[in-house]
Parts: structure tokens; C-alpha cells; sequence
């Protein structure tokens, strides 16, 4: 058997996103398997972790419901340790979850024995704005761990992953997650030092979202995430022109009116004639700079701050258009118009639809962000969505894994190759 | 929430993950049938009183298994019979489970449709768009051999009648290209090409295929 088709049998990609882990051999074809990238801690002393004498002390995968207790318990057991893209390096709760996790993936996919197995070429994928230590801990996660089932392991970056599922090799990927974003210049490499990570992502259209519900008499359900986060996904509209949507959809508010209600439920949440504040959601996501938002900061939501993670800052208030153009202008000259001819949005705080007959003040992510670029002279602009956003990341891992050859070895300084773990 | 029967309760839940109830009435249990994407997707209820009753969990798991061909299918059971099975013998057999109490439906195993993903079954499809794609490779190839036996003739006309103010012309040696393998052939890592029938789709024209294989030559 040949390497190439021995690879062909036993690539294994790992994403580590910030809700999900995704997980599989190349086999898997198209869709990996999916799990929430999290894990419980049981109170050793309930019944049910009684009742099932190998439970172990982290719980992960599709047995997590069986075991929550709760509500008041779920904040200090239930660990979602990729929250904001990083673990803190004294963080062990999380880091036993990704442990716990890197071997639950593992597990799920053993060969059977005598086949040839000799271990896999596992790819794992971490945010691009992973200080080195999160590279350290997890080669190490992956050397204890390792019970003859790995042969070579590496860890890329998600957005440089996105760029080689999507078949791009020179453009700009912009992940943006829960807590977070990143915007990543690749040109056949990732270009780290042209690296831009803004402190902002879905969870501050959720803050935003939850002060609307609450100026419209829903302080009730302004605190319940999960309901917050389905009204943003449901009545969050993205406006091409903030002033010109809100005009508008004071003019007409029937035509704008944002009604949701909550399915199974007698929940209804009704704007009425506040619809206008639907386009606060997706604007504050693209530019919190616009003066309305000041009356949100000053009533106390807290304003998206600069924070240092790491050896990264996270710049609070930088609009995407802004946060591009630095990160291009990073990069040499020559490169710049290439890859501002690429532009590939990838993540879940992308997914904006445009509601029939809004067409004309409501738009998507790709069309707001050739429109900020517009803003500052940048024409020439290509902006695509990844095509599978859910599962980009891991497809760019299975190629890498398929095609860097075995004797490409792993090197600290440039943070790619194989870390060979046996054979 | 907890006022509405279980029944309407998990009809919101597949409807919120996007489901359509399907109002077939050849269906098996309609009502309890929906479509998701392209699967159809079954769902049998255990209601708390059918835990007393004798064989109705293990009939209803039967009932469930027969609809298991070609949809995905699901088990909603309350939360107490969690704690009294492996959720994992669920799995094993493709099985969704959903488990509730009067709060709260979660789901414990996820369903699987039938498919089997053993890492060494590579089953070779004929895919159309990638039969599509060896028969316009094989066409690029004709062509360049066509471009390679044109040089091959204008190499062989110059070298016959070269002009005056180029003496050099005969020292030149025939070109290596025609003598190269062609160019896909060339790289060792991007020879998928003997697996690339079992390689899925994204590694289509990807680039990146090419520009991966080459890492660390540089350096060396």
C-alpha cells in the first residue's frame, strides 16, 4: 500500500470550533461528525452519575443531556472551552474537555484490527489567533493520548483551513464566531503577521439584540440566550445604509414589521412600531460606530473593548471593512489587489438573509462588506460566503493532511508539518 | 411550553431544526413523518404511561427499526428512561433518541441515515461529474499531444532550413518537454489519480493539492 492511498483510508481531521467539534476520517466523504464542542462535569454525588458505573469524570458527545442537572449547575459544570477561540493556559477544566474530546473522536472511528492501520494522519484546526502554547498543549493532548492510534499529527489555522477547502490559494478569509473574529490574509500560506482579530462576533449582536427586547417590554426573556439567540436569527436584518433603513422603516413599519414568535411555545415578540430597530442587530455587527449605539453604551451595554489575548489584540470598535483593509495593507503591494479579489467569509455570525420586498434597505454579509470596502475606495472586490460554511474548515484539513508529504516534518518557527507520534 | 400535549411539543422541535411535516397519508404513522433536506425523517413516542405497559418500549423500538431502511428515525421517550438505558445501544443502531420532561426536549443521540462509514470501505462510484472531468482532462491531453507533434514539426522545418544570421540554430537540442511526462503526472502527491474515484468532491480541481504536495522541497 502506498502512502498516498494509505492516506487515502486514514486522513483525520479535527475542527475545534468555538460551538461545535467537528471530527472524521477522510472517509467520512463529505460531512464529518458533529458534536458541541463542550463538556460536563458530573456532580459525582447524583444519581445518575451513580447509575452509570463508566462514566467518566469529563462527559462529552451525545451523552452530555443524559447527565445535566440544574440550570443553576450548567454555568460552573457545563465547559465550553473554545468559547472565544482560546483556553487560557491555567484554564484545566477546559483543557481535560479538549483531552476528553481528542479522544472521544478517536474512539468513534477505530479500524479494526490487522488492515494495515498504522495510525492516522491526524489534522486538528484551532483558531488563527492561537497563542503558541495552545499549539504546545494540544501536541501534547495528542502524545498522551495516543494509543498507537495516531501516526503524524499537525495543527493549521481555521481560516487558512477555510481558504484550502474552498480551493482558494491567495485571498482573505474572515472567520467570525461567537466571541469573536479574525480576518486572515493567505497567499499560499497564512500571512500571520497581517493578522487582524476584532473582540467581536455573534454574542454582541446577542447583547444587542437582548437590549431591544428589553426596550420593547420582553425583560423577561432578554436574559434567556438561547431565545435571544433565535430572535436575532429571525427579525436581524443587515441594512445596506443604517439612516436610510431606519427612515424607511419608520415610514412604512408594517412593511418592516418584526414579529417572532417562539416555537412551541405562547411566546410572541412584536416590535411593532420599533421594527425600525431590527437593522441595529446586523449593522452593530459590521460597524458599532454609528452614533445610535452610543445610547446603548451609555444605558450600560457594555462597548466592545481592545483586549490582549495572548500576544493578540482584540480591537473592540473596528469595523470589517476597516479590519480588511489594515490586514491587506499589511501585506506587500503587489499582493494586495490579489487578494482583495478573494474574499471568503466563513462562520455562523455571517448568516444573514434578506427578508422578500426588502431587497431595497436589507442585504447579506457579502454585499455589506463589499459595501464598507466600497466606503473606503476598494472596488475591484470579490466577496463570497465559504461553500459549505459548516464544514469548510474540516474539509481543508482533510486535504492538508492528504496532500503534505510524510517527510515534512513539524517546525515551531513557521507552526506547520507533521509531529510524527509513531512509525 | 409544558401545556401543550408531548405530541405538538417535538412537532415544534423538527419544525425549529428546519423539518417539514409530510401530509402523506401512505405513510406509516402519519403525523409523526417529516422531511428534512433530502431524508424523511420518522418519529415514534413513548409517553410515561407506556413505560408500565409490558413490551410496549420494546415494540415500539421494533417499529421503529422496520422504518429504518431509508429514513432517519427517532425515539422520543421520557427523561426517566434515560436513566435506565444506554443511550449508546441507540446509536449503534442509527437510532435517534430524544428525551423530555415537561421543560425541556433534548436530544441524547442524534440520528443516522443509513450509510456505513468504515474507514477502509472506499467504494469506487462512477460519479457523472467526475467522469465529466476525466473525459475533458482526457480531451486537454489529446490537445497537448496535438501542440507537442505541431512543435516537434516546426522544431524539425527550422532546423532544416536555418537562415543565415543563425549558425547557432543546429547546436540546439531538441526540447525536453515532449520527452516529460505530462504535467498532472508529474507530482507524486497529487497522483490521486489511481484513488481520486473515492476521494470526495471537494478535492476536485483544488489547487491547493498541488501547492501542499510541494511543501519542505523549498527548504531542501
Amino acid at each position: 500500500m502506498t502512502k498516498d492511498s494509505y492516506r487515502g483510508n486514514y486522513t483525520f481531521a479535527m475542527d475545534f470550533g468555538t460551538s461545535d467539534f467537528k471530527f472524521g476520517p477522510i472517509t467520512c466523504g463529505e460531512n464529518p461528525r458533529i458534536v458541541n464542542n463542550r463538556g460536563y462535569f458530573p456532580d459525582k454525588k447524583s444519581v445518575m452519575y451513580k447509575a452509570f458505573e463508566s462514566a467518566s469524570d469529563v462527559i462529552v458527545g451525545e451523552d452530555v443531556p443524559l447527565y445535566l442537572q440544574s440550570a443553576e449547575d450548567l454555568s460552573t459544570r457545563l465547559v465550553y472551552p473554545m468559547r472565544n477561540g482560546m483556553i487560557d493556559k491555567t484554564d484545566d477544566q477546559a483543557w481535560r474537555v479538549v483531552s476528553t474530546l481528542t479522544s472521544f473522536g478517536l474512539g468513534e472511528f477505530k479500524p479494526q484490527p490487522h488492515n494495515g492501520f498504522e495510525g492516522y494522519y491526524v489534522v486538528a484546526s484551532l483558531s488563527s489567533v492561537s497563542p503558541r502554547y495552545m499549539y504546545e498543549r494540544l501536541m501534547d493532548i495528542f502524545k498522551e493520548n495516543n494509543h498507537g492510534q495516531v501516526r503524524a499529527v499537525t495543527v493549521i489555522p481555521q481560516p487558512f483551513a477555510v481558504a484550502i477547502g474552498h480551493g482558494v490559494t491567495t485571498c482573505v478569509v474572515i472567520e467570525s464566531g461567537h466571541g469573536n473574529s479574525q480576518v486572515c490574509p493567505i497567499s499560499k500560506y497564512p500571512i500571520r503577521a497581517a493578522q487582524v482579530a476584532l473582540n467581536r462576533g455573534g454574542g454582541d449582536a446577542n447583547a444587542i439584540t437582548s437590549e431591544i427586547l428589553k426596550d420593547n417590554g420582553y425583560s423577561d426573556l432578554a436574559n434567556e440566550e438561547a431565545v435571544v439567540r433565535k430572535v436575532k436569527e429571525n427579525i436581524g436584518l443587515v441594512p445596506t445604509q443604517l439612516d436610510s433603513a431606519i427612515d424607511e422603516a419608520k415610514k412604512s413599519p408594517r412593511k418592516y414589521r418584526a414579529k417572532y414568535k417562539v416555537p412551541g411555545t405562547r411566546v410572541e415578540i412584536d416590535l411593532e412600531k420599533d421594527s425600525w430597530s431590527r437593522f441595529l442587530i446586523g449593522e452593530y455587527v459590521f460597524n458599532p460606530n454609528h452614533e445610535i449605539f452610543e445610547s446603548y453604551f451609555s444605558r450600560g451595554m457594555p462597548r466592545p473593548k481592545d483586549v490582549k489575548m495572548g500576544d493578540t489584540i482584540f480591537k473592540g470598535m473596528l469595523d470589517f471593512g476597516e479590519a480588511i483593509v489594515t490586514s491587506v495593507e499589511r501585506c506587500p503591494v503587489e499582493l494586495q489587489p490579489l487578494l482583495y479579489r478573494e474574499v471568503l467569509l466563513s462562520g455562523g455570525n455571517f448568516s444573514w438573509s434578506v427578508p422578500p420586498r426588502l431587497e431595497d434597505t436589507a442585504v447579506d454579509a457579502p454585499t455589506k462588506i463589499r459595501l464598507l470596502l466600497r466606503d473606503r475606495g476598494i472596488k475591484n472586490v470579490s466577496v463570497k460566503m465559504t461553500q459549505s460554511p459548516q464544514f469548510s474548515v474540516w474539509h481543508g484539513c482533510i486535504i492538508y493532511g492528504f496532500a503534505v508529504p510524510d517527510n515534512y516534518e513539524w517546525d515551531w518557527q513557521r507552526l506547520e508539518g507533521w509531529m510524527k507520534l509513531s512509525g | 411550553m409544558a401545556s401543550l400535549p408531548i405530541e405538538e411539543r417535538l412537532r415544534h422541535y423538527f419544525l425549529a431544526m428546519g423539518a417539514q411535516p409530510n401530509t402523506n397519508v401512505n405513510e406509516p404513522q402519519p403525523g409523526n413523518s417529516f422531511s428534512l433536506g433530502q431524508d424523511t425523517l420518522h418519529l415514534a413516542i413513548l409517553k410515561p404511561e407506556d413505560l408500565a405497559i409490558r413490551n410496549r418500549v420494546i415494540e415500539t423500538v421494533l417499529s421503529l427499526s422496520s422504518l429504518r431502511t431509508s429514513q432517519l428515525v427517532y425515539l422520543a421517550a421520557p427523561r426517566l428512561l434515560g436513566a435506565t438505558m444506554d443511550a449508546g445501544i441507540f446509536r449503534a443502531h442509527g437510532i435517534g433518541l430524544l428525551l423530555y420532561d415537561d421543560r425541556r426536549i433534548d436530544e441524547a443521540v442524534a440520528a443516522q441515515p443509513v450509510r456505513t462509514i468504515t474507514p477502509q470501505a472506499t467504494p469506487i462510484n462512477t460519479d457523472s461529474a467526475l467522469v465529466g472531468e476525466l473525459t475533458s482532462l482526457k480531451a486537454m491531453y489529446g490537445e497537448m499531444e496535438r501542440h507537442l507533434a505541431q512543435l516537434r514539426e516546426d522544431m524539425r522545418i527550422m532546423q532544416q532550413n536555418p537562415r543565415g544570421s543563425e549558425p547557432a540554430m543546429e547546436q540546439i537540442h531538441p526540447p525536453p518537454l515532449p520527452s516529460r511526462e505530462p504535467i498532472f503526472a508529474a507530482s507524486p502527491l497529487v497522483t490521486p489519480s489511481v484513488e481520486s474515484a473515492a476521494l470526495p468532491s471537494y478535492f476536485n480541481n483544488n489547487p491547493w493539492l498541488d501547492v501542499l504536495s510541494k511543501r519542505g522541497r523549498s527548504e531542501n
